[in-house]
């Protein structure tokens, strides 16, 4: 049987890494537009982010939110065991409703998140409920949402024009290396063809 | 119960395709290459043990920095922000170029792709022209400086935390500019201008200590929160606001002063170890002509 390249020996040594790193992989995403910013709620204080910016129809939507609450000596504690629900309605059309449930981000207690997409463009009120062993509490703010494909994907045509420019050189380049390889081989070549 | 940071800290790994995917394919092109080398010779200097610890410790360092729970923790805290900064710039750029990329990476790769590459940094090529341009130590040092100060900016600061791609545009620009700042340092190949003298490249280093200081002192003694966005965030690992900036300020004065001080005293070293060995040589070469052979000391000492 013919013997692997180390190349591939080692793209397999890489896959097995990554097998064994995906069952501990977590999704989680920092950052993000801050919408709601300590908001008292029920028993609990409320954060929530954001992202992209703007939001766009068809297209992913992600919420973040944190879940607190002021101990009795005033000490922000993290909520962990709170359901998270985000339901986001159409300004004025109670029937085009998503709902979408939160799950925690392992990295951090307290913080959940949650994904989505919105049908329509238009203005969208999101309203984050939380519930727990201290009771029930709800925000919400409101999100302007783009028309499907309105806004330009930088990483997208960013990634293009380099790839555009990576084969424009590999092509140059190939194009030149026959003429290198052979002013290598007889230097005196290019001065004769002068 | 267990404090929310240690909590954070040894939470799972992210899995972001988009850092993994390049990493594991230039670590597998890197593996290649030095395994082909060294099946040439085990005992040459492009492929040692050395440089394979260095380039992937540099590749830990990327990896800590932008799949570790420190890239969440960035989001919450400028403190962690710095850490994950100072990796990238300050740990991953230098020891990636330590470990010798451009020869061993280029052993890595089919024999096509090696011959355009190599075509494409030979001679005239725009590839070469533009690389020379920005790799001249002077441009390289105002890029990376002009880099590294300008994300600071309280406003684009901001801005990387609320917008995804910004954010990462923020750490692949630190990432190449510090790359391109540690290139003569390290004097690194491909070498498309002649090596700085050792001298040169202390004064390289330390040119960088100023700017990054009073910005680091700038933002560690600033009597209110500058990067806006942290005051949106529930203040859950014990640090305030201000605390958070403190820490995260001196974090960023003096991590990258020390370095490039730690780097100045290395190239110190480096030059006194080089004049130790030229007196050395000068010395077994004047003792050599000072000294006659034994036969003629024998000869001299037979006719006295």
């Amino acid at each position: 049987m013919k013997q692997l390249g180390c190349g591939w020996r080692a793209l397999l040594l890489a896959g097995l890494l990554l097998g064994i790193a995906w069952p501990a992989a977590a999704l989680a995403h920092g950052g993000g537009a801050p919408q709601v910013t300590d908001a008292p709620a029920g028993p609990y204080r409320l954060f929530v982010w954001t992202s992209p910016e703007p939001w766009q129809a068809d297209a992913n939507v992600h919420v973040t939110i944190a879940v607190t609450q002021q101990d009795a000596a005033g000490q922000i504690m993290p909520i962990t065991d709170a359901q998270v629900t985000v339901r986001l309605t159409l300004d004025g059309q109670a029937t085009q409703a998503v709902l979408l449930t939160a799950t925690q981000i392992g990295a951090a207690a307290g913080y959940y998140e949650a994904d989505g997409s919105l049908p329509v463009a238009g203005l969208w009120r999101a309203e984050v409920e939380a519930s727990g062993e201290a009771g029930v509490g709800a925000v919400s703010f409101t999100q302007t949402v783009a028309p499907a494909g309105s806004t330009l994907n930088w990483i997208v045509w960013g990634g293009g024009a380099l790839v555009v420019l990576a084969i424009v050189g590999f092509l140059s380049a190939r194009r030149r290396q026959p003429q290198l390889l052979a002013s290598m081989r007889n230097p005196a070549s290019s001065s004769v063809q002068e | 119960m267990m404090h929310p940071l240690v909590r954070a800290l040894i939470a799972p790994w992210e899995l972001r395709w988009e850092v993994l995917i390049p990493l594991l394919i230039l670590g597998a092109i890197y593996a290649t290459g030095w395994v082909r080398l060294r099946r040439q010779s085990r005992y040459q200097k492009a492929a040692s043990k050395w440089r394979l610890t260095m380039y992937y410790l540099g590749f830990g360092s990327l990896a800590l920095a932008l799949l570790s729970p420190i890239d969440w923790l960035g989001s919450q805290l400028l403190t962690f922000h710095m850490i994950q900064h100072k990796l990238l710039i300050m740990l991953a750029a230098p020891l990636i170029w330590m470990g010798n990329p451009y020869p061993v990476g280029l052993w890595g790769v089919p024999r096509p792709l090696r011959g355009a590459v190599t075509a494409a940094l030979a001679g005239d090529t725009w590839l070469r022209r533009g690389l020379s341009a920005i790799s001249q130590p002077a441009i390289a040092w105002l890029i990376f400086t002009f880099i590294y100060l300008g994300w600071h900016d309280p406003s684009l600061y901001d801005l990387a935390l609320r917008v995804e791609w910004v954010h990462n545009v923020e750490h692949l620009t630190f990432f190449l500019g510090a790359m391109l700042f540690w290139w003569p340092v390290v004097n690194a190949a491909p070498h498309l201008h002649k090596s700085l003298p050792y001298w040169v490249r202390i004064l390289y280093v330390l040119a960088f200590v100023p700017p990054n200081a009073i910005a680091g002192f700038a933002i560690a003694n600033s009597s209110e929160v500058i990067y806006t966005y942290y005051n949106s965030v529930p203040r859950l690992y014990g640090m305030s606001g201000l605390e958070d900036q403190m820490i995260g300020g001196a974090i960023m004065w003096v991590w990258s002063s020390e370095m490039m001080i730690d780097v100045a005293i290395i190239m110190l070293g480096v030059i006194s170890h080089q004049e130790k060995k030229r007196k050395q040589k000068q010395v077994t070469a004047t003792g050599m002509v000072a000294l006659p052979a034994p036969e003629q000391r024998m000869k001299a000492a037979g006719s006295q």
